[in-house]
Formats: C-alpha cells, sequence, structure tokens
C-alpha cells in the first residue's frame, strides 16, 4: 500500500499509464506466487486427506490420487480409537493451562506491582531459566518424575508443562501489570480493597488479552507435543494425542486410510480454535519470537 | 531486556511501596518459585551431575566417573563426531533456509497492494504451524518414501534418480531430512520479517522510490539493510532450532540408515530411553546445553533490535 499508492499519485512519474498497468502485472504474479506456494506449503495436509479416504485397494493401486468412491469408513474406525487420546489430551491441556495461569498471574502480579525485599532476585531467578534449553532437562526431569512416581500418569506431563510455561508467561505478565495504571489501585484501596480484590477484579481483567495470548500459545505447543509424552506414557488409558497417535501409527502401518484419517482428526481441534482465537494467536507469535 | 529495564524505571516511581501483609506477598509468590526450584533448577543441576555418573536407568545405583562420559564422547567416539557434523549441516541448512526463504515470502507478501490480502496471507502461514509436526513429518514420509510422490514427480519430469527411497539411502536420507517441509515458508519467521518491512519508515520507501530505486534493486538495497536485526535473531532461532530438533530422527529414520542421519539430540534420546546408559545421555545434554546458551547469549544482544517488531 505505501510504496503503490504514494508513488502512483505522485506527479513526477511521466509515464503513468505504463507503471500501473506494469504494477497489476506485478501484482497478479506475487498473488500467483504466493498460492503456488501456500499449496505447497499445506500439500502434506492435502495428501493426507487424500489418503483417508482410500480403501486399501485403492491405496495399492492409486497411492496418492484422489480415487472414487471416497471412503468416509476410515473416520468412524479412527475416530473410535482415537477420542479417548483426544480427551486425556483436553484434560491435560486444561490442567496444565489452568495451573500455570494461576501460577504466573499471581507471580506477576506482585512482581509488577510491589516492591518487596528479593523481589527482583526472585524475578531474575525466574526469566533466567529461558536460557535453559529442554535437551539439558529432559533426562534429569525424567528421573525426578520417576522419584515422584509421575511417571505413567498426567502429573509427569503436568508439573514440567507448569514449571516450563510459567517463565516465559511471568515475563510477559510482568509488563502488562507494570502497565495498569495506578489511579484504579489508589481508587480501589480508597474503597478498602484487599489484596485478593485488587488482584481479582483489577489486575487480572486489565492484563485479559495477553493471557489470551499465552493460553492459546501454550495450548497449541501442549496439544502437539510427541516427545515427552511418549516418554512419560506407556499405558494407553492415559497417553495423549500425539503419543497416541504415534501408537496408532506403529498399528496401522498397512492401514493408510485409517491412519491417514487419525492424523487429520489429530489435527482438526487446534484448526477450529485457530479460527476463534486468530488475532490472540498472531499477537502471540509475535511476542513468542522472544522466546528463546 | 532492555525496554523492561526502561520500563521498570519509569514505572518504579509511581510504585508504592506495599502496605499488604509481607506473608501475603510471598504467598502470592510460592507457587511460582517452588515450582521452577522443583522443575526447572533442580533437574538443571542434576543433568550436570548425573552427566558425570555411571548411572544406567533410573533407581539403579550409580558412581561418580568424573568426566568419562565425556571423555568416551569426545575422544573415543568417532561417531559421535559425525553426528556433530550431521547437526551442523543440519544446522546450518535450517539458518540458510530461515533467513532466506521467509524473507523473500514477506516481502511478496509486503509488496501486495492492500492490507487485506496482507493479513489474509500472513494467516494462511501461520495456520501451517497449528498441525502437529508429527503428521506433517509423517506424511513427508510417505512423499519421500520409495515410489513416493517425489519419485513419481522425478519419473514425470524424466530425470534420473526416481527409484530412490530418500529417506533409506545413506547418500540421500540427510539431505532428505532438510528437504522435509518443502518450500519451508511457514513459521514464525514470515511474522518476524514482516513486521520488520512494516515497521520500515514510510518516508524512506518514498524518499527511495523518488529515487527510482524500485522491485528487486529496492529489496536488496533499502529493505534488506533495514531488516538485518531481523536476520540475525532468524540466524540465532534456526540455529538453536537445529541444534535441538530430532523429530525426523524420532520418527522416520531413527537416525539411520546406519548412521547417516544421528544427530546428538536423538543420541541421548536413544541412550536415557532405549539403551539404558542416562549418565551418558546427560553428557550430550551438557554439550547440547553449552551450545545453545552460547547462541542465546549472542542472541541477548540482538534482543533490542527485536523490539523493533514488538512494537507492531
Amino acid at each position: 500500500m505505501v510504496i503503490s499508492d504514494t508513488a502512483a499519485s505522485r506527479p513526477l512519474k511521466v509515464s503513468t499509464e505504463v507503471t500501473r498497468s506494469h504494477r497489476i502485472q506485478l501484482k497478479w504474479a506475487l498473488h500467483l506466487a504466493l498460492w503456488v506456494l501456500a499449496a505447497l506449503e499445506f500439500y502434506p495436509m492435502i495428501l493426507a486427506i487424500i489418503m483417508s479416504l482410500k480403501t486399501n485397494t485403492q491405496y495399492y493401486i492409486h497411492p496418492f490420487s484422489l480415487t472414487f468412491p471416497l471412503d468416509f469408513a476410515n473416520y468412524s474406525q479412527s475416530f473410535a480409537v482415537i477420542w479417548h487420546y483426544m480427551l486425556n489430551s483436553v484434560a491435560v491441556v486444561s490442567i496444565s493451562l489452568a495451573g500455570t495461569l494461576i501460577v504466573s498471574t499471581l507471580a506477576g502480579f506482585v512482581i509488577g506491582r510491589y516492591r518487596f525485599p528479593g523481589r527482583d532476585v526472585l524475578y531474575y531467578m525466574l526469566i533466567a531459566l529461558m536460557m535453559v534449553p529442554g535437551v539439558l532437562t529432559m533426562v534429569p526431569m525424567f528421573v525426578l518424575i520417576s522419584r515422584f512416581g509421575m511417571v505413567d500418569s498426567w502429573w509427569g506431563l503436568v508439573f514440567p508443562y507448569v514449571a516450563g510455561g510459567e517463565i516465559f508467561s511471568i515475563f510477559l505478565l510482568r509488563q502488562f501489570m507494570m502497565g495498569i495504571p495506578q489511579e484504579l489501585f489508589d481508587a480501589a484501596q480508597a474503597d478498602g480493597a484487599s489484596m485478593w480484590q485488587e488482584f481479582w477484579y483489577i489486575a487480572l481483567p486489565a492484563v485479559r488479552p495477553i493471557i489470551g495470548v499465552i493460553a492459546v500459545n501454550h495450548v497449541v505447543g501442549w496439544w502437539n507435543d510427541l516427545i515427552w509424552p511418549s516418554i512419560v506414557i506407556s499405558n494407553p488409558k492415559w497417553m495423549t494425542l500425539m503419543p497416541g497417535l504415534y501408537s496408532f501409527t506403529g498399528q496401522n502401518q498397512t492401514n493408510v486410510g485409517p491412519l491417514m484419517a487419525g492424523y487429520v482428526i489429530g489435527s482438526v481441534p487446534l484448526v477450529l480454535l485457530f479460527i476463534f482465537t486468530s488475532r490472540l494467536f498472531v499477537e502471540g507469535m509475535n511476542s513468542g519470537a522472544f522466546k528463546l | 531486556m532492555a525496554l523492561t529495564k526502561t520500563a521498570s524505571t519509569t514505572v518504579k516511581s509511581k510504585r508504592r511501596r506495599s502496605r499488604q501483609p509481607l506473608w501475603l506477598i510471598y504467598g502470592f509468590m510460592f507457587p511460582a518459585v517452588a515450582l521452577a526450584l522443583i522443575f526447572d533448577y533442580y533437574p538443571a543441576f542434576s543433568g550436570l551431575y548425573l552427566s558425570m555418573t555411571n548411572t544406567l536407568e533410573v533407581g539403579i545405583k550409580a558412581q561418580w566417573v568424573g568426566l568419562a562420559n565425556y571423555q568416551s564422547l569426545f575422544v573415543n567416539n568417532p561417531a559421535f563426531i559425525d553426528s556433530i557434523w550431521h547437526m551442523a549441516v543440519l544446522a546450518g541448512a535450517a539458518v540458510i533456509i530461515g533467513t532466506t526463504v521467509p524473507l523473500i515470502v514477506a516481502e511478496m507478501i509486503f509488496h501486495l497492494g492492500s492490507n487485506r490480502w496482507r493479513y489474509a496471507y500472513r494467516i494462511v502461514f501461520l495456520l501451517k504451524m497449528l498441525i502437529p509436526g508429527m503428521v506433517i513429518v509423517e506424511v513427508w514420509g510417505y512423499i519421500l518414501g520409495v515410489n513416493g510422490v517425489l519419485d513419481q514427480v522425478v519419473k514425470f519430469l524424466g530425470l534420473p534418480g526416481g527409484d530412490i527411497a530418500w529417506l533409506v539411502d545413506q547418500h540421500t536420507a540427510l539431505a532428505a531430512i532438510v528437504f522435509i517441509g518443502f518450500p519451508w515458508v511457514a513459521g514464525i519467521a514470515i511474522l518476524i520479517y514482516y513486521a520488520g518491512l512494516a515497521s520500515i519508515d514510510p518516508e524512506i520507501l518514498d524518499a527511495a522510490s523518488v529515487d527510482g530505486s524500485q522491485g528487486i534493486h529496492r529489496v536488496l538495497h533499502v529493505d534488506v539493510p533495514l531488516v538485518t536485526g531481523q536476520v540475525k535473531l532468524i540466524v540465532i532461532l534456526s540455529a538453536i532450532g537445529g541444534f535441538q530438533g530430532y523429530f525426523a530422527q524420532f520418527l522416520l529414520t531413527q537416525g539411520g540408515p546406519g548412521w547417516s542421519t544421528q544427530v546428538p539430540g536423538y543420541f541421548m534420546y536413544l541412550n536415557a530411553f532405549k539403551y539404558g546408559e542416562m549418565g551418558l545421555a546427560s553428557a550430550i545434554g551438557v554439550f547440547l546445553f553449552v551450545i545453545i546458551l552460547a547462541l542465546t547469549l549472542i542472541n541477548m544482544k540482538f534482543i533490542r533490535s527485536s523490539q523493533d517488531y514488538q512494537a507492531q
């Protein structure tokens, strides 16, 4: 917009007619190129959908092209296995999200709004953890989880998720808490509000947008997590979606239709989430670029 | 971090000394700090400790062995050195791809006239990031498999190599892993570059167009120099991702064929959870941590420049 509009309205241009048609051609070329790139980028998903609609016979004859009749039975067959893993994932993600948000809003609130001995030490102690990558802690974390008897339980996922998720959340929440106008708190204090009331009625509503951003990002990360949950949980009863799909993959190597249907089903919930929260997601991705 | 500091100095004057009881304030802090100590700090330090023991599996008593695990990795294990090379190749490819492709696409999106299209394309490419990585990599296994989609394309074009199982041939397996995700457009990088381009002062662009700088010329001589901060950030982020990642090995190659796609991250996973060598695995974890920490510290220097797009 910047370049084309300002340049076109500029009287300096002599051959306006020529450059304008030139520019329109360029724009069409850009659109075309972007569509091609998007098609290639999404080709694996398109392929998964095509393959998910095949019977085994259709797959052996024409593995990658669309074949008719479309076989939707694969979906019901996969869903019968996968819904259970999806529910487990919903539970684990919900518990982890609730934990992360509670823990990090409380800490972000007092760090951002109060002065107390040790505040800065505690704050830097927390955000220094952004420099510790998952590869360092994976093995010792498993040792710890085993000592706590959390192997094969959701807690072995929830505690590491909350402890990992709270760090960046506190970093963001502190900044937003500091940005709330002091007048709001002064007024509340004049009315005799307690610390809890300040937290609940003033701070939390004021930082709601960033809470949404934090939530959406964590949900995506945890929902799609494969390696850690596949280490912690081996009992299918407690398994979350990605390790569930992984073991489903092992069982269906010769059953490509249902396998792909399972992949498609597993991808749908986040796409639905995205449709409702795309703006939050874009903002979150921008701030997520800080993440190390 | 720079932003945080300036913000806190301006706000500090306004922040009142608390009239709340201290125990309540510390009570608010307690859950976060306790979780961080138990589930972040303890594992980090116990990882350093474990790397100097001969721990085999959880619950088996182990002895202190000093640097023996490091010695067996770096001195006695040429295969491990090979895996470092593979990691370097993959990380290098990630850096080259991550700095070029998203920048080109961000330029293309930025050059579109309407803001609605610009937003729409960014959303479309962002959408890909929601699809579980596992699903994408598994489907790529079919694309790169013998008689897979790639083979059929190669045959259709009449090129040689139409019968290669790209991930199973040890000459092509590592390159095939790089190829996963082609055309590598989606991801956070595109948003970072786009935001960088959008934050360029319109007057600069005006001045450039008055000077007759347009198209490719403008991109190379005006835009690229103005988004070097973003480029540096992407270099570091891609490198860190490249050093840590072993998704394709985990799902498709298991480090093979032979040892041709093995990387330290996956070797660590295997040692810890398949071979029962947790001490050795921890040593690999510490090694990766040191590399990534170095990159992270470099990254900190560039965080100021990444603030530019943060404001968008």
